[in-house]
């Protein structure tokens, strides 16, 4: 059984010209120990859908069922039990910890408010997470200002996984790291999930980085599923017109077999009470007078495993399967 | 140290061998930049002065503060009364001492009452916002509109004339500035990361004001209140002057000032001294407020 | 081995240039001895990590450093042939006239775009008004000349020149930095200097913004400095690389050089804990350590305590640039001539 399924989730926002759909529609579902990617830019609601899931906001509509509870709309009491199984890494390792606090009681914290045991046994925990983040014990009265980046990500990492959760949300927990710190995080990401079977759900904006660390990827475009797959399978195989540009955009850092750059015209249309057809109509370079009239296209399996949500998909699938 | 020695490479080099290289927390930081500060330790020196003359009155007082010296009323600065004598023949040099004893302590008392209500207010208005912020700012902008001094005339009329009547009605001016600069601080550190990293993990409310958004929020509160404490020092000698709350023969030094003031002409001496603690006493409250700002200031990190 | 033609004068030509920061707190060297230059229609991507001095490189050469608390320590910086800096013992008069000098260079001579788009232009003002000020204040032109020049920039980054009077608050990320680009190229100057410019937008309108710069280079034929952490971008748009590290060039050549046959440990390292869109990999292999802190860098090779093929020997001494190609130079002892593979 998978441990983590949404369904039909939405999350709007009341704003002062209408109403945000920051999340609209989103349903898959996630089984234990592997990690789904979920890739788009800014504005496409990736944030937002892993807060939701945690209840760091309440959802619109929807079902969010972790381990077989509802966890959307289970009360507050109920989800303070759930809580400790579901926990975040956050993107800016600066501004995720209280500056004020020293390592040392940023990581108990969580043991504290859930009063997971004594004072010693508390302290013992702090130093076996910090040894398993590889943050070296002689940093454990240190304050976050006094590090450099990827030492304070592994404080936020440790933090997140003092109450041994199931499943953990990572936030862009990369981005602002530099290039050779990233893939000091990335391995230990990983090593982490192998030794204490974690189920990830790995968000960014970085298509080479989810493309190395997920199982499974989910592309998102204004609030909205638009393609879902395998990751290998993906990287082999775009469906989708925003995916394939996506793609394309990236800077490629080699000089020898380039790839063809898609660029797309115009920009993001608004969030902002959108209208009810295909979002991406107006860049995308397939699309059709029918594209701009019919509703918003569904998500429909157009091979084995993978996913897209495109009017043209059925009818473009010759050309896009070669 | 760098790959090019410079002259301030070797100064830093020099002055690192002396120090001790202590930990560095932002408290610490500030600290320090307050102490380079001449003017922040002047006001510092004229606070802790005008506080250890308060406690220690009874030992520096050459007199009490009523002993009359029948035969020297109305006499001007000597060797025996460096302030002279008033109308009744007492020190005024005592009283000036004893005056500290009254004056700060209402004034440090009523800041802090006003720090305690203001503060909870103005906290739970940044943290919860919308309709309820919008409620209790409306209230304390009505209640702030009320000139301060009035309100705690009006209080002490009500409640009866003495010193902790005179504690309330002052805090009852100060509490709207104070709720403000509450809710100001915390505004801005309330959009954190660690505040949403803080509820992911389970925290409370309660916990999220107190343990997180207050203690990173206390730069310009600390400042607030430093300021507040010299604006109450003025705000307890101007009611004591108009013959509310302190009444003679306590030696408040306002209350000083309204006796002496039909002597403005014949024996000045007698308003001038009073006059000076006062202002002594703001400034240095003033001085070490600007100290603050100035070491608080993220900019400068 | 090449014909040279004629050579003509490099637009930026820097050399042993040393910059500190002096705090109460300590000495941050930013740039410790750093050489190269521009040619007429380079584009020189410098690469490096958070701290490498790329920024205050592109500052000095501005000449826009705050100074105190920075100050250019010793090191030549010439601005088509002319010295910018002035040696310690300089009058204040001199001073006054260089920086009038300056004035009237930036924007004409060499412009700077900055990395975020969001705080770089004027709120209260026009985005055609913005473009249109820095041509009034290098061209003899009338105002509506001027504003005719600002439409055409619009036009050529790709915004319909009817937005003129729009205000920034009103476009997106990727439409204020193409405005910040108008602006930098409105008087056609001879650098460019780009300061992670697209790093703050979305992958696909990064992808806009440097086709839109690609192009624009090739119509004014503007060199460019462009400051970038990221390999593809270089690989995209750039014909020189420079990487950087501690304050240094630690490897500097062409793109084919750093890209095909780096040697520098550091220039490997990076290129290998890059995770690869064609290549499936199981574990990436980072450069170990952390950032050398640039309040305490060593007399030695600063790359040192991170190297993975360091020996005792390079604690010996600081290693100098050595000419391994035609154009080609590595900071390393163990720098080999690329044709003794």
């Amino acid at each position: 059984m998978a441990l983590l399924e949404v369904s039909h989730l939405k999350k709007f926002f009341q704003v002062k010209t209408g109403l945000l759909h920051a999340v609209d529609d989103v349903s898959f579902t996630l089984e234990k120990g592997k990690t789904l990617g979920i890739v788009g830019e800014s504005g496409c609601g990736k944030s937002t859908l892993g807060k939701t899931i945690i209840r760091l906001t309440d959802p619109t509509s929807g079902k969010v069922v972790f381990d077989g509870q509802d966890v959307a709309t289970c009360s507050a009491k109920e989800f303070k039990k759930i809580q400790p199984n579901m926990q975040m890494i956050f993107q800016d390792p600066y501004a995720s910890l209280d500056p004020r606090l020293t390592v040392m009681e940023l990581i108990a914290e969580p043991m504290k408010i859930y009063k997971t045991g004594r004072k010693e046994k508390i302290y013992k925990k702090v130093h076996d997470l910090m040894d398993l983040v590889q943050l070296a014990e002689r940093f454990q009265n240190s304050y976050p200002h006094e590090l450099d980046g990827g030492r304070r990500q592994r404080i936020g990492i440790a933090r997140a996984l003092a109450l041994n959760p199931q499943f953990v949300v990572c936030d862009e927990p990369v981005s602002a790291l530099d290039v050779s710190i990233q893939a000091q995080v990335l391995n230990l990401l990983q090593d982490l999930q192998s030794e204490l079977q974690l189920t990830y759900m790995f968000i960014t904006h970085d298509m080479s980085v989810v493309k190395h660390i997920s199982d499974d990827i989910i592309v998102m475009y204004l609030g909205q599923i638009v393609e879902k797959s395998p990751a290998k399978e993906l990287f082999k195989r775009q469906y989708h017109p925003y995916t394939k540009a996506l793609l394309s955009a990236i800077p490629v850092p080699s000089l020898h077999d380039r790839p063809e750059k898609i660029i797309l015209e115009g920009e993001l249309s608004s969030p902002i009470n959108p209208k009810n057809h295909c979002r991406f109509a107006g860049r995308c370079a397939f699309c059709t007078k029918e594209c701009r009239q019919l509703p918003a296209p569904e998500l429909k399996e157009l091979t084995p495993g993978h996913f897209v949500a495109c009017h043209r998909s059925e009818e473009r699938k010759g050309e896009l399967n070669t | 140290m760098a790959k090019i020695t410079t002259s301030a490479v070797k100064k830093i080099n020099s002055r690192r061998k002396g120090e001790k290289r202590g930990r560095s927390t932002p408290a610490k930081d500030a600290w320090r930049r307050l102490i380079r500060n001449k003017m922040a330790i002047v006001g510092m020196i004229i606070i802790i002065a005008l506080i250890l003359m308060a406690i220690f009155a009874p030992l520096i007082a050459p007199y009490g503060y009523s002993d009359m010296d029948v035969i020297n009323m109305l006499s001007g600065p000597s060797k025996e009364h460096w302030f002279g004598t008033d109308q009744l023949g007492r020190d005024m040099l005592s009283r000036c001492i004893y005056g500290a004893r009254i004056t700060l302590p209402i004034a440090i008392f009523t800041v802090a009452v006003a720090c305690l209500f203001g503060g909870v207010l103005g906290i739970l208005c940044a943290y919860f916002g919308g309709q309820f912020d919008n409620i209790i700012m409306r209230i304390l902008d009505i209640w702030g509109s009320i000139p301060g001094i009035m309100l705690s005339i009006a209080v002490v009329a009500a409640l009866g004339n003495n010193m902790y009547v005179l504690v309330i009605g002052l805090s009852v001016g100060a509490v709207p500035n104070m709720a403000r600069t509450f809710r100001g601080a915390i505004f801005t550190v309330v959009d954190n990361d660690y505040v949403e990293a803080s509820r992911s993990i389970g925290a409370g409310n309660f916990r999220i004001m107190f343990k997180h958004l207050l203690p990173n929020a206390v730069g310009p509160v600390i400042l607030a209140v430093v300021q507040l404490l010299g604006v109450e020092v003025l705000c307890v000698s101007m009611l004591s002057f108009l013959g509310v709350g302190v009444q003679p023969p306590t030696p408040e030094w306002g209350s000083l000032l309204s006796t002496s003031k039909e002597f403005l002409n014949t024996a000045s001496y007698l308003c001038i001294f009073p006059g000076i603690f006062i202002v002594l006493t703001v400034l240095g409250f003033n001085l070490l407020g600007d100290g603050l700002r100035d070491a608080l200031d993220p900019r400068l990190k | 081995m090449e014909e040279i033609i004629k050579k003509s004068a490099p637009v930026v030509e820097i050399k042993d240039l040393v910059v500190h920061y002096e705090t109460y707190d300590g000495v941050v060297a930013a740039v410790n001895g750093v050489s190269f230059s521009i040619e007429p229609k380079d584009v020189l991507g410098l690469v490096g990590e958070t701290g490498a001095g790329k920024t205050t490189i592109a500052l000095s050469v501005m000449q826009l450093l705050p100074m105190p608390p920075s100050r250019i320590v010793q090191g030549s910086i010439k601005l088509d042939g002319e010295e910018l800096i002035f040696p310690s013992g300089a009058k204040k008069a001199e001073k006054k006239a260089m920086e009038k000098k300056m004035q009237e260079y930036r924007g004409k001579k060499v412009s700077m775009i900055f990395q975020d788009p969001m705080t770089a232009l004027n709120p209260v003002q026009p985005i055609g008004d913005q473009i249109s000020e820095v041509i009034e204040l290098h061209e003899k032109m009338s105002k509506s000349e001027a504003e005719g020049r600002a439409c055409d920039m619009l036009e050529m980054v790709g915004i319909r020149a009817e937005r003129y009077k729009d205000y920034p608050h009103q476009l997106s990320g990727g439409m204020k930095q193409r405005v910040v680009i108008a602006i930098a190229l409105a008087c056609s100057p001879e650098l460019l200097i780009a300061d992670e410019p697209t790093t703050a937008l979305d992958v696909t309108i990064q992808a806009q913004v440097l086709d839109m710069m690609k192009d624009l280079r090739n119509r004014f034929g503007t060199a460019m400095l462009l400051i970038t952490h990221d390999f593809g971008i270089v690989a995209d748009i750039c014909n020189k690389c420079a990487v950087a590290y501690a304050g240094e060039i630690v490897e500097i050549g062409s793109v084919e050089d750093i890209f095909d046959r780096p040697q520098h440990p550091y220039t490997i390292g990076l290129f290998d804990s890059i995770p690869s869109l064609t290549k499936d990999v199981k574990r990436l292999t980072p450069v170990q350590g952390l950032t050398v802190d640039p309040n305490d860098l060593p007399q030695y090779c600063s790359f040192y305590d991170r190297c993975s093929k360091c020996t005792e020997e390079c604690k010996g001494c600081d290693p100098k640039l050595v000419e391994v190609g035609p154009g080609h130079l590595v900071k390393c002892i163990f720098a080999h001539k690329e044709d003794e593979e």
